[in-house]
């Protein structure tokens, strides 16, 4: 048992003093590893979030009669506002575009959208947008967005964000989902509208067209009028699609590009190694006309992390939207890829917290095992290691088998960030030998 | 996978103001710096006002975070960004807590004029206690274990507390000597010191 811990300042004497001191001098709780996961949550949200996403109620189920007829109400309202804000912002377009033909102001004020996320065809919110703000349609839910020059219908299951919402440009980023857009801008050439997702930004002069992103960020685009201009990230050609022509736009495109960048520079440092068995220094090697120099090399690796990245994110993405067996099929792949340990390891350590989720501990056991045994000498093993016996600890009858896992964090991480939270598990295995 | 270290944060610690601004506006690597200076602290106060165990003690956490970036332009630098923080987090664990507590009032005086179970009569029984500390102070209404943590525990001034909970500085030192007296009587009860001993020790 440890003893009390007073506050050697103080010296508590009552009882309510001394848990005063007990609490004060007790550690922190949070261990790194729930931190980190924390953390990563935190930033999803607040990515997703931008600003003040439009949350869709729980249920599937219709609105309720007070809801529809408040709606009706709002929709009345906000549309008659919607009315009076569109004519004065013409009459304040038309104002900016004179006064920048004369060169003394530009006209980038922004103009005023406002959306509607309709359930089986009654409104049930709506509001005006902001720039950087998020829409999220949800399973049941459709949002229709009205600007002065377009309008946007976002289908469910998507999320979209407003990146530029000013005269004369308009930009959207759709993270995932299906987006149709009818722009019909006043001044043709001058106003500029654009859809982004991973794959591609697609250019709009005047025209209704539909984006579709999935989840990896493959990207079709259908046109119905008009002409956009799509501009492939991978850095391929530009394409223009015309009315009633359709463009598939994969997001691998550039992960096939890094792989060939990848794998000559891996031949090309093989090359160099062998140059060394010859005497030949390997900074040497950068000078050739061909040369893979160390900056190339580091925006290789950013290039290849960006990509780890994307693709992990990608299956958070299905975690979060509780789609499990499909996370865990894209996980499985990264984790039996060539990438680099960490990454590997990281996709095995969501399989085990997705298999956690479900209740399949055993499942999870083995997928955390697996991440130890591919990386048994770096910090994202270590990790691995410590979650399994926190695992073990929770969720098994054996808990012979946690104290295990946690000596076995010890021994290879003396020093780890979650040393003190595996010695004070052990002492809660009953290690005296572990507790303070 | 967790990471221990991360290169892309800064390395220096900027102003803490500036900080909350350049997160609030969308900046990662300060919504990192932001996070890693103040949740550990954070989570640890919720977990006293809800109880270790509690699942919502993250989530509490992390809606205050998201409060915190959504609403930065009311911090107005009276105080430091952990006060306001812990303000945060303190009103939202303590609607938690006595939203709980409510819930618990039928339980607990069904079991008070016997009626029952065989669970012990008066402590919250959402809050899994991980310490003797925590047991006793999982018998304190969720007021009073707020004020309790926040005066003699983290050395909040009243006046602070005030401004944290909006609740008057009259009513909280009232709130904090009826918080003392219920620990001084149960440890009179169980004739125990009170300590941080741990549930598995005595494994």
């Amino acid at each position: 048992m440890r003893e009390i811990i007073n506050d050697p300042h103080t010296h508590p004497q009552t009882p309510s003093e001394q848990l005063a001191a007990s609490l004060r001098d007790a550690p922190l709780a949070l261990d790194e590893f729930a931190r980190a996961r924390m953390e990563r949550n935190l930033v999803d949200a607040w990515r997703v979030r931008g600003a003040r996403a439009v949350a869709l109620p729980a249920s599937g189920r219709g609105p309720t009669r007070g809801a529809w007829v408040l709606s009706v109400a709002l929709s009345a309202a906000a549309g008659v506002l919607l009315g009076l804000a569109m004519l004065r912002s013409h009459d304040r377009y038309q104002d900016g575009y004179h006064e920048g033909y004369d060169g003394r102001a530009s006209n980038s004020g922004n103009v005023i959208a406002h959306f509607e996320l309709v359930i089986d065809d009654g409104a049930v919110q709506s509001g005006y947008l902001t720039e950087g703000q998020m829409l999220e349609s949800g399973k049941h839910g459709r949002i229709e967005v009205g600007l002065a020059q377009s309008r946007v219908d976002i289908a469910p299951d998507s999320r979209v964000r407003f990146e530029r919402l000013a005269q004369d440009e308009l930009r959207l980023s759709l993270v995932i989902g299906h987006v149709e857009v009818a722009f019909h801008p006043e001044h043709k050439g001058k106003d500029r509208m654009s859809v982004e997702t991973r794959a591609a930004r697609v250019l709009v002069v005047g025209t209704r067209f539909e984006v579709v992103a999935n989840a990896s960020g493959d990207t079709t685009v259908i046109v119905s009028e008009g002409v956009v201009q799509v501009v492939p990230r991978s850095g391929g050609e530009t394409r223009f699609v015309r009315a009633g022509e359709r463009l598939d736009v994969p997001v691998e495109a550039p992960i096939d590009r890094e792989r060939a960048v990848r794998e000559g520079i891996k031949a090309r440092l093989a090359q160099e190694d062998a140059d060394e068995g010859t005497g030949e220094a390997r900074g040497a090697a950068g000078t050739g006309g061909d040369h893979v120099d160390a900056a190339s090399a580091e925006r290789e690796q950013h290039v290849h992390e960006a990509s780890l990245q994307r693709r992990l994110e990608a299956a958070r993405n299905l975690l979060m939207q509780g789609k499990h067996a499909a996370a865990r099929e894209r996980l499985q792949k990264l984790a039996k890829s060539a990438l680099p340990t960490g990454g590997r390891v990281e996709a095995l350590t969501l399989i085990a917290e997705s298999y956690t989720a479900q209740g399949q501990i055993p499942r999870a056991t083995d997928a955390y095992r697996e991440a130890v045994r591919i990386a048994p000498h770096h910090p994202a093993g270590y990790n691995a290691l410590f979650a399994l016996a926190r695992l073990l600890e929770r969720h098994s009858e054996d808990k012979s088998s946690a104290g295990t896992a946690y000596r076995e964090y010890l021994a290879r991480a003396p020093s780890g960030a979650l040393a003190p939270q595996a010695r004070e598990a052990l002492c809660r295995l009953g290690d005296a030998s572990s507790c303070k | 996978m967790t990471r221990i270290s991360d290169p892309t944060l800064p390395k220096a610690v900027p102003d803490e103001r500036e900080l909350l601004a350049r997160a609030a506006s969308g900046d990662e690597a300060a919504v990192r710096h932001l996070y890693r200076a103040h949740a550990a602290k954070l989570h640890r106060h919720a977990a006293r006002v809800l109880g270790p165990s509690d699942p919502d003690v993250e989530d509490v956490v992390q809606q205050a975070f998201l409060a915190a970036l959504d609403g930065a332009s009311k911090f107005d630098g009276r105080s430091s960004v952990q006060t306001w923080l812990f303000g945060i987090v303190t009103r939202r664990a303590l609607d938690a807590a006595r939203a709980r507590w409510r819930r618990q009032r039928f339980s607990r005086i069904a079991e008070l004029v016997g009626f029952g179970g065989g669970t012990a009569p008066t402590a919250e029984c959402s809050y899994l206690a991980a310490s003797e500390a925590e047991e006793v102070l999982a018998q304190l209404a969720p007021m009073q274990r707020v004020v309790f943590v926040l005066h003699d525990v983290e050395g909040y001034t009243f006046a602070e507390i005030s401004g944290l909970t909006d609740v008057g500085i009259s009513t909280l030192h009232g709130r904090l000597l009826a918080a003392r007296k219920r620990v001084d009587d149960l440890s009179a009860v169980s004739g125990a010191r009170i300590g941080i001993r741990t549930r598995g020790d005595d494994a």
